[in-house]
């Protein structure tokens, strides 16, 4: 580093002397002295002389006893992370210089702003005189939105002189630790307006920060994923979104979709249009923890998948693992997608909706009690079935059927005081889908919580929740010899208590969690007396998921940070219960039952427990660059056991129990992240391998509801995924956006101890999502201030399937020779999405903000396959045909607004 | 649980489609299939003997590649055997009293191959059976585009199992219907016009003046074809109460002009499996359901229980032996909520419906 001595005085007398002042020894009892008196002391008792300038080392205050420590560590020692150091001329002469580098940074930070206009704020924290400078402070505080109160979550505090920062958790708060003096703080958040303090630190600080919603759109930052901006800030495998910037992106039929969002993360694929859930580095749907509020959801998907369950608009943020995840988390082995609903806004009343060709939706919220008491309160509906009912189509049933949705979320916050926080918030999902003739579908969620924020002081701080949740579906059949109503529910209440603490470099977070699940995995009954259907009661499955944690993030310096932790997961299954016993030495087979283990109420059938080590490390190589390194252990003692490509609703979750083992998956992932051009342009390159042991997949044939010899048709095996992740974006400009490419695998052996107990002779196999190659195109270009044209493009490999190679007849039955699983692929998949944003004016003072989004989704018709199945067209004939969910241009208008 | 409609309605709404899909596949290899069943009711017993065939080709029986002049030896556990004689190609049948399967024995079959290729197959014990007790049909309107297209019966079987006895059972459904067709009204194309050409099966013939002729009976003009469960029905005690299995789902009869000529008889056929034939016919039954499921469950690959003796090769099909026991019901023609429609005039042999015989039934009443 090139330094510029401002300052230099020598001595004109010059005393030889064999051994340096540096390593002279103090002789104790100087702490609480200051630097400059102890110089004094030493010139006193020394033929040396200190050459400084005393507005340096005013306030520097030796902060413990030295006894016996060389000058050279005291020194060295006081000036850490300050701008001055030390100089020694011919043994005789110490210099005391300043490297104004720092100064001059933060004076051109400072000269950059008010050349662009910018509003700088001075704050200062204490003083040089009464503070000391050779010390780490600590400035805490909190960032929310000024118009609605929400806390932003991954806000950026950035010390732009000395390059280092954080970014706010969940709650909007944050903490960052700076060597005492003045430093240039950039608050920078998406589409709100950067505010830059002019800081004067020497002591533990408090910033509260409001920040505005920008009103300039032209040169904003726009990319969501904050993996690739915050180079320096964030963790690995770690995204957070911006729900702003969602809504201005293409959605089908004009339903914005968080999880249609998720999808086109990368390393993130899905098996279709209409397929639920996603899958994250070649892991099950099953295996992503979806949180409302800290409560699992079981089911995000309205329509079989075609839109999720979750309102755009009663969302506040969201935060996506897919590697590196905390020691907090546990359950689901291969991500988090962490949603946080809107909180009430405690000054006024507000509200926000949109107006869709599927839906509509309407979010209020404002005080019970000013600075109190709020709410917050959101519904989202269909309207009824008019747009099935209006379709044109071959289908008799079509006009009869029904297809309906609704959902709706409610959250009331009372402020005791400003340490103490009560949130209880509700939620809850409900579909509908029947043919005439036919079967009806339900499916429901309900999620309700109560949460208690607790701050003991400024470092410690708690939250408790205790919370309750269902999810369950039905089917009725209202055929007069068949007719059946099936129900299976899952009930699972909760409690989980989580504390945070911060000291120094140290961020450490500990907690607990137990959930008490109580499945009811079918119910069949006649729906009426003159019904075939036998009444048929699977028995209840109950059990308790049981999880300890610590971990600890320690920002060592500006250059190295680590989280580290660990969780401790128990699983408990019990009774009353009846467990199937089968012959030793053959496969499972209801053929090779030999008897049934009763299990009273409460007693135990089986305990399960795994210790689950999670670490991340980044090592920031300079402002532009940093390497990321993560692992993470977790077991995973639910599983969703489907023996189809797309999830359904009528799937079942099935519990760890006497036969079925937690899964376990061990993930470690090494990324690079680099700005270029100032952060105008971002990229990333990240590898990731992931094991997970025990991973479910089922016999041929499997039949899995209502199955009480489940474990005869289930297998458990060995998944394996890799793969590697690349990114660039810009981000900023009129033209803005980002493309990602994925190469990644994700294959499974099943290789049991007997023939029936192997899946393709045990030999390795691609998963249902195995898609190698996957690229993503996302763009938005601001035609003005107010207008906005956005899209996406997207395409991956097809993915694997099992085909018929043959026809042939058996007892005058057409049957097919299928392929070994998964051994072929349907045609690649592409699409291609584009979007006409037109937003209100942008005056600060409005009472209404209203937004046009004319969509088009899958621009150029393409004619994604969905599904390959086979059929007989009645002569015999066996052949392939492929459907397609979306096979046109599919346009859409909406209108959202915001008052 | 999972039906096409699911998403039918949806895609229907938002106009996707299905189309033929193309789906790169190795070269074709053309696989020995193994098809043929002993029971304890009276012989002859049928094994037959042809090629699979490609994707997208016709499997119809009249169309595959029969495996001609092999030797097939009939055995059971105790000593007996029987060759089967060749009645049509690849088509091997016992003598009419020949071997008969018997409660508690096992059988297998021993195959040689004119190349001299040798398989075997796993033995079957035959298991005792219940009986079927009772027959239900419902009739069902279609949901076809066109006229009446899609009507016709459901069947449904009660049936008892065997005491004491794990019992996996498949309700075999056999659908026999009388049927006239018009082969003598078949005509050709000549320079001037039409010209009667009636099959010779048909009784007449065309004389100097191009006029049809009677010149004896009519040989293909009434048949009894037969129509089979194309959807396995198997069970198991999971789903019963004292052994009695109850309105179980057997299968579908069209009601069409031809089915409806006069009247439809419907045999329910108990047999007991052995749990490998049980699986087999579950994976038969999953693969049927699941080939048109959009969900697309992975579809499952069927195991056969012939082995090859001196080569690598996979064969597919499968030999079983089954305990028997039957009912029947007949469904008259007037069953159906509206007049039949009157049979249409088909213009060629009733034998060239599949699986039809011009001979009457011994159990035709």
């Amino acid at each position: 580093m090139k330094k510029i001595l401002v300052l230099l005085f020598l001595s004109g007398s010059v005393s030889l002397s064999a051994q340096s002042i540096l390593d002279s020894k103090l002789s104790g009892g100087e702490k609480g002295k200051t630097l400059i008196s102890i110089m004094e002391e030493l010139e006193r008792a020394n033929p040396v002389r200190f050459y400084f300038l005393s507005a340096w080392l005013d306030g520097i205050i030796l902060d413990q006893d030295y006894e016996g420590q060389p000058l050279r560590v005291v020194f060295d020692n006081l000036f850490l992370g300050t701008d001055l150091s030390y100089l020694e001329i011919d043994n005789h002469a110490i210099v005391i210089v300043r490297d104004p580098t720092m100064a001059i940074q933060r004076l051109a930070t400072i000269q950059t702003a008010k050349r662009e206009q910018k509003k700088i704020e001075k704050l200062s924290f204490g003083s040089p005189e009464g503070g000391s400078r050779n010390k780490k402070v600590t400035l805490r505080g909190h960032f929310k939105d000024s118009k609605n109160n929400e806390p932003l979550v991954g806000a950026s505090i950035y010390a732009s002189d000395i390059q280092s920062g954080v970014t706010t958790d969940a709650e909007g708060n944050f903490s960052l630790t700076l060597p005492a003096g003045e430093h240039v703080i950039n608050l920078n958040y998406v589409n709100y307006e950067e505010r830059i303090i002019d800081l004067s630190i020497y002591q533990d600080g408090e910033l509260n920060m409001s920040l505005d919603e920008s009103p300039r759109l032209l040169e904003e930052i726009v990319v969501m994923d904050k993996a690739a901006k915050e180079v320096t800030t964030s963790k690995i495998g770690q995204t957070q979104f911006s729900m702003k910037e969602i809504k201005r992106q293409p959605a089908l039929l004009g339903e914005v979709d968080l999880i249609k969002q998720i999808q086109v993360q990368p390393g993130v694929t899905t098996a279709g249009e209409a397929a639920s859930g996603f899958n994250v580095r070649g892991g099950g749907v099953d295996q992503n923890l979806i949180l409302y509020d800290g409560m699992p959801v079981f089911n995000s998907s309205h329509v079989f998948g075609f839109f999720s369950t979750f309102n755009a608009e009663a969302i506040r943020d969201v935060t996506f693992y897919r590697g590196g995840i905390p020691a907090e988390f546990g359950g689901r082995v291969s991500s988090v997608l962490d949603i946080t609903s809107r909180e009430g806004n405690f000054e006024k009343w507000s509200g926000s909706g949109g107006i869709g060709i599927i839906s509509s939706n309407l979010l209020l919220n404002g005080p019970i009690k000013k600075d109190k008491t709020s709410l917050s309160v959101s519904l989202r509906s269909t309207y009824s079935d008019w747009l099935i009912n209006t379709v044109r189509s071959n289908y008799v049933d079509l006009q009869n059927s029904s297809v309906s949705f609704y959902d709706g979320s409610a959250k009331l916050t009372h402020k005791f005081n400003d340490r103490t926080k009560i949130t209880f918030s509700g939620y809850t999902s409900h579909d509908q889908f029947r043919l005439q003739g036919d079967s009806t579908y339900k499916w429901n969620n309900y999620l309700g919580s109560i949460r208690l924020d607790h701050a003991f002081s400024s470092k410690f701080s708690s939250t408790v929740t205790l919370g309750s949740g269902a999810y369950n579906y039905n089917v009725a059949d209202k055929n007069e010899k068949t007719g059946f109503n099936l129900s299976y529910q899952i009930t699972y209440p909760s409690v989980k208590a989580d504390f945070q603490y911060q000291t120094g470099i140290h961020k450490i977070s500990f907690g607990l969690q137990s959930t008490y699940y109580l499945f009811d995995p079918g119910t069949l009954e006649p729906n009426s007396s003159n019904s075939n259907i036998m009444t048929l009661q699977m028995d209840k499955q109950k059990s308790i998921e049981s999880g300890v944690y610590l971990g600890d993030g320690i920002t060592f310096n500006e250059k190295y940070f680590f989280e580290g932790g660990v969780r401790f997961s128990v699983f408990n299954a019990f009774g009353p219960a009846s467990v199937n016993l089968y012959a030793p030495g053959v496969s499972k087979t209801p053929a090779s039952q030999t008897g049934v283990k009763e299990y009273g109420a409460g007693e135990m059938i089986q305990t399960y427990t795994g210790a689950e080590p999670r670490a991340s490390f980044r090592y920031t190589v300079n402002p532009n660059a940093s390497i990321k390194v993560g692992y993470n252990r977790i077991y995973q003692y639910l599983h969703l056991v489907t023996n189809t490509t797309a999830i359904t609703p009528v799937d079942i979750w099935q519990p760890s129990n006497f036969y079925f083992k937690p899964q376990v998956a061990d993930q470690v992932s090494i990324g690079y992240f680099r700005n270029f051009k100032e952060k105008m342009y971002e990229a990333f390159v990240e590898v990731y391998q992931k094991k997970i042991n025990n991973i479910l997949d089922f016999k041929d044939g499997a039949e899995l509801i209502l199955n009480d010899h489940l474990e005869t048709d289930l297998l458990q095996g060995v998944g394996e995924a890799y793969g590697v992740e690349t990114s660039i974006a810009k981000n900023l400009g009129r033209l803005t956006g980002s493309i990602n490419y994925t190469y990644s695998r994700s294959l499974r052996t099943i290789n049991g101890e007997f023939e029936d107990e192997k899946i393709n002779k045990g030999n390795q196999y691609p998963s249902n999502f195995d898609q190698p190659h996957i690229v993503n195109l996302v763009w938005k270009y601001n035609l003005s201030r107010r207008y906005f044209f956005t899209g996406n493009f997207t395409y991956h490999t097809g993915r694997p399937v099992t085909v018929p190679l043959a026809g042939f007849l058996v007892d005058n039955i057409t049957v097919a020779n299928f392929s070994e699983r998964n051994q072929f692929r349907i045609p690649d998949y592409h699409r291609l999405d584009i979007a006409f944003i037109l937003e209100g004016n942008h005056k600060r003072k409005k009472f209404w903000d209203g937004t046009w989004a004319l969509s088009f989704y899958n621009v150029y018709a393409r004619k994604n396959p969905y599904t390959v199945f086979f059929k007989d067209n009645g002569d015999g004939y066996l052949s392939p045909y492929q459907l397609s969910i979306v096979g046109t241009i599919l346009p859409s208008l909406s209108y959202s607004f915001k008052f | 649980m999972k039906k096409v409609l699911f998403f039918m309605l949806v895609i229907g709404a938002i106009d996707g489609c299905i189309e033929p899909a193309n789906i790169e596949v190795p070269p074709f290899t053309y696989q020995l299939v193994v098809d043929g069943f002993i029971t304890t009711d009276p012989g002859p017993y049928t094994v037959k003997l042809y090629r699979s065939r490609p994707l997208g080709a016709s499997v119809k029986l009249d169309r595959l590649i029969a495996e001609k002049f092999a030797k097939i030896t009939m055995k059971d556990d105790v000593g007996n055997s029987e060759l089967l004689t060749e009645t049509a190609e690849g088509v091997y049948q016992t003598a009419l009293n020949g071997m008969r399967g018997q409660t508690g024995r096992s059988y297998h079959i021993d195959i040689t191959l004119i190349n001299g290729l040798t398989y075997e197959s796993v033995p079957e014990m035959i298991r005792p059976v219940g009986e079927v007790t009772d027959i239900q049909y419902e009739f069902v309107a279609g949901n076809g585009a066109g006229f009446r297209e899609g009507d016709g019966f459901k069947i449904f079987a009660d049936a008892t199992g065997v005491p004491n006895h794990d019992d996996y059972v498949r309700l075999r459904m056999v659908a026999t219907y009388k049927v006239e067709t018009f082969p003598q009204l078949r005509t050709k194309r000549v320079e001037g016009g039409d010209i009667p050409d009636p099959y010779p099966c048909s009784g007449y013939v065309r004389n100097q003046d191009n006029r049809l002729v009677k010149v004896g009976d009519c040989e293909c003009c009434i048949c009894w074809p037969n129509l089979y469960d194309e959807i396995p029905s198997i069970t198991n005690e999971q789903f019963t109460t004292n052994d009695i299995f109850r309105g179980e789902y057997v299968g579908f009869v069209p009601a069409t002009r031809q089915t409806l000529y006069e009247k439809i008889r419907i045999e329910i056929q108990e047999m007991s499996l052995t749990p490998e034939t049980y699986l087999f016919w579950k994976l038969v039954k999953a693969q049927k359901e699941g080939l048109s499921n959009i969900f697309q469950p992975p579809s499952a690959k069927l195991k056969s229980n012939i082995k090859a003796l001196n080569s690598e090769q996979e064969v597919l099909g499968i030999f079983w032996a089954a305990g028997i026991k039957s009912k029947s019901i007949y469904i008259d023609r007037l069953e159906v909520p509206y007049i039949p429609q009157p049979i249409d005039t088909l213009k060629a042999p009733c034998t060239f419906i599949p699986n039809s015989t011009n001979k009457l039934p011994s159990f035709w009443q």
